[in-house]
């Protein structure tokens, strides 16, 4: 049994729209982290990141990098947490940019609940924990 | 001129001539001289209003000034193990330190970066221009030379003028683009530009070479194929051989040292790139394709970003419109193809194809990477290049005697454009977009203040303080090494900017010059201060910092 061959004007058409399908698809790809954060969470949580990475290494080796992160931290940080004081955030986020959701999430809970019962080295690193945790929740 | 008599429809390079005359020549050749001389323009003003290089513009400054005593064989080093990564490495040439020491030798530091940037930054433009003109013609030259002043605009306008390499080769990637596909297009006077424009984009920051890869593959390839099929006459021949002894010259140092040491600096490079990490994801890198490529609320090389970016996630909307609109842009080009208007197709199928190598590699990037603008500068080129492909294109499909019809006065309008945007860049604030901005121009008294105060010999400086360390610092051993001084820091990880003649080797020195931006809490005992500089009247963010230097007698 012998196969028709595909009309020329067919084939070309199926590869117009080819490109078309594949960008139906890569929507596809592209849509979720979309229903579950806002520009806030690219830019809080990706500069938090960065900068407790850059902070990490102390001391950082590019200063372009840091103070490039560091400024839109600071940005992020005052839109979803406006009520914080950015100059605790300054320095010490490296420690709980290490530490896992759940531990962050008890820390904030015990911070919540009482907080003399949780000796914080530095209300830096109180501060740190409260915006990584806001950043976790809200950024999915 | 006698094509021009009978009426061109094409000219001797095949680009259309849409209908347009002798005058259009003149027309190019005054924009072509307009966009030369901008950069110079902006460079200017930026050196008036106290521009002075801090931070790793003043280490590569440092670089440059070394090149006859210690020349560089690779670019700065690269920081992809601060993007979670392992390894050292550097960017992969040095060809910015090289092209920079003339001016800085002949104009001195600070005018020679600014203006060695600026006159690189002009033949970006020029060429761009030039080589849109030779295989699109006149509305080509116009979409690209309106939105080039936007662009500039858009990213801040300190992209004219900094020695940052980062952002050096943000322009060159527009001619590096055209000259490749001129070269698939068997356009051989295109060569030397492409060798020079390839090494200028790829060498001074890896963040370019996704975008660029493409680019640089398509002109070797294409030059081969078009050669092969059409033959090369003599011309041909002497440009294509001086493409290849520009790029010998421009790639030896990093080939001599690649050689030389192990393992390897690509080694080290291909390490980073490939080593387990966490990444963005492909649903990251798709959305920054589509908030290049999508038209709303307006294309992204035309939004005012700022050098040091912001970019959010894009809405549902652009999502869907930018993703639609590449796949588009790839069925348009396949359909010219079948036209036999393949001119259009390479053109177009070739940015698409820098902007899925980009797309690629921004799914790559680690967390600590992405918020990092070196990363995104490829969006405000492969912006501009994608929308000017796409509508060039489109135009090439409106039947010829329309287009004859009315090409006149599209391309008047798209060069009024870019001459007002010229303007407008011409007269923004000079330094917006450059880092340091606050501090500038009071490092120039501050440096004049120490130079002044210091006896002569040889010094160690060191920082007490982060702002002192990433900003201050540097600025202040390039001013010392600049006024004679022999200069040196201690060896670190935070130090590997420095070039190695710098490193401290535990040589007889006078004393160690110690810089602060804040509190002295841990002067050494015997320090005698040098300069201390308070805050301005009014003064803002890094401006508020009280700068101070202490020479600790060795």
């Amino acid at each position: 049994m012998t196969r028709r061959p595909v009309p020329p004007r067919l084939r070309r058409q199926a590869i117009l729209i080819a490109p078309l399908v594949v960008a139906v698809a890569a929507i596809g790809v592209a849509w979720p982290r979309l229903e579950a954060s806002g520009d806030v969470c690219a830019m809080g949580y990706n500069a938090f990141r960065a900068h407790a990475d850059l902070t990490a290494q102390s001391p950082p080796q590019s200063g372009d990098d840091f103070r490039q992160a560091e400024t839109l931290m600071g940005k992020a940080v005052s839109r979803m947490l406006p009520d914080i004081d950015l100059d605790l955030i300054e320095r010490d986020v490296a420690g709980v940019a290490s530490a896992d959701l759940e531990q962050l999430r008890t820390m904030q809970r015990q911070v919540n609940d009482d907080p003399t019962a949780v000796t914080f080295t530095t209300p830096q690193l109180a501060a740190a924990v409260r915006v990584l945790v806001a950043f976790q929740d809200q950024c999915g | 001129m006698e094509q021009a008599a009978a009426g061109p429809r094409k000219s001797r390079t095949g680009a259309p001539g849409d209908g347009l005359d002798a005058s259009w020549r003149w027309a190019t050749l005054a924009l072509l001289g307009l966009f030369a001389v901008l950069p110079f323009a902006q460079a200017g003003r930026a050196l008036a209003a106290g521009w002075q290089p801090t931070g790793d513009v003043a280490l590569i400054g440092l670089r440059a000034k070394d090149v006859p005593v210690d020349p560089p064989g690779l670019g700065q080093p690269d920081s992809a193990d601060a993007s979670g990564s392992s390894g050292t490495s550097a960017h992969l040439g040095p060809i910015e330190s090289y092209l920079l020491f003339v001016p800085m030798a002949v104009l001195g530091v600070a005018p020679g970066m600014v203006f060695g940037v600026a006159a690189i930054n002009a033949a970006a433009m020029v060429s761009g221009l030039w080589f849109a003109s030779r295989r699109g013609g006149p509305i080509l030259v116009g979409l690209l030379a309106a939105g080039l002043p936007v662009m500039t605009w858009s990213i801040g306008v300190a992209v004219l003028h900094g020695p940052l390499n980062s952002l050096v080769p943000t322009l060159a990637m527009i001619p590096l683009v055209l000259t490749a596909w001129s070269l698939w297009e068997g356009d051989w006077v295109a060569a030397p530009w492409f060798a020079f424009w390839a090494a200028f984009v790829l060498q001074p920051h890896l963040a370019f070479a996704p975008f660029a890869g493409p680019a640089v593959l398509a002109g070797i390839v294409g030059a081969v194929t078009t050669g092969r099929r059409r033959g090369v006459d003599g011309t041909g021949r002497g440009y294509l051989i001086g493409a290849g002894a520009l790029a010998a010259l421009a790639w030896l140092p990093p080939l001599l040292v690649e050689l030389s040491s192990r393992p390897s600096n690509m080694t080290a490079v291909a390490r980073s790139i490939t080593a387990e990490r966490a990444t963005m994801g492909l649903p990251f890198g798709l959305q920054r394709l589509a908030t290049v490529t999508a038209p709303a609320p307006r294309p992204f090389f035309a939004t005012r970003q700022g050098l040091f970016l912001e970019i959010g996630l894009p809405s549902a909307v652009t999502v869907v419109v930018g993703l639609l609109l590449v796949g588009a842009a790839v069925s348009l080009g396949l359909h010219l193809r079948w036209r036999r208007r393949a001119r259009g197709s390479r053109f177009l199928l070739l940015v698409v194809a820098c902007l899925g190598m980009a797309t690629w590699a921004s799914a790559r990037l680690p967390p600590a990477g992405v918020v990092r603008s070196d990363h995104a500068r490829w969006m405000w080129t492969g912006g501009l290049l994608f929308w000017s492909a796409v509508l060039w294109c489109l135009w090439t499909l409106v039947p010829r005697t329309r287009r004859e019809h009315v090409a006149r006065p599209v391309v008047a309008g798209l060069l009024a454009v870019a001459v007002a945007g010229a303007f407008v860049v011409a007269a923004a604030p000079p330094l917006r977009g450059d880092p340091d901005v606050e501090l500038m121009p009071r490092l120039r008294d501050f440096n004049a203040a120490i130079i002044d105060r210091l006896p002569e010999g040889q010094y160690v400086v060191e920082a007490g303080d982060g702002l002192s360390l990433l900003g201050i610092g540097p600025a202040v051993v390039l001013a010392l090494d600049d006024a004679g001084y022999r200069v040196f820091v201690d060896e670190s990880d935070v130090t590997r900017g420095f070039d190695r003649r710098h490193f401290y080797d535990g040589r007889a020195v006078a004393g160690r010059v110690r810089i602060y931006s804040g509190p002295t809490t841990d002067l050494p005992a015997g320090a005698r201060l040098l300069v201390r500089q308070g805050p301005r009247p009014g003064a803002v963010g890094e401006d508020r910092a009280v700068l101070s230097a202490y020479l600790v007698p060795a």
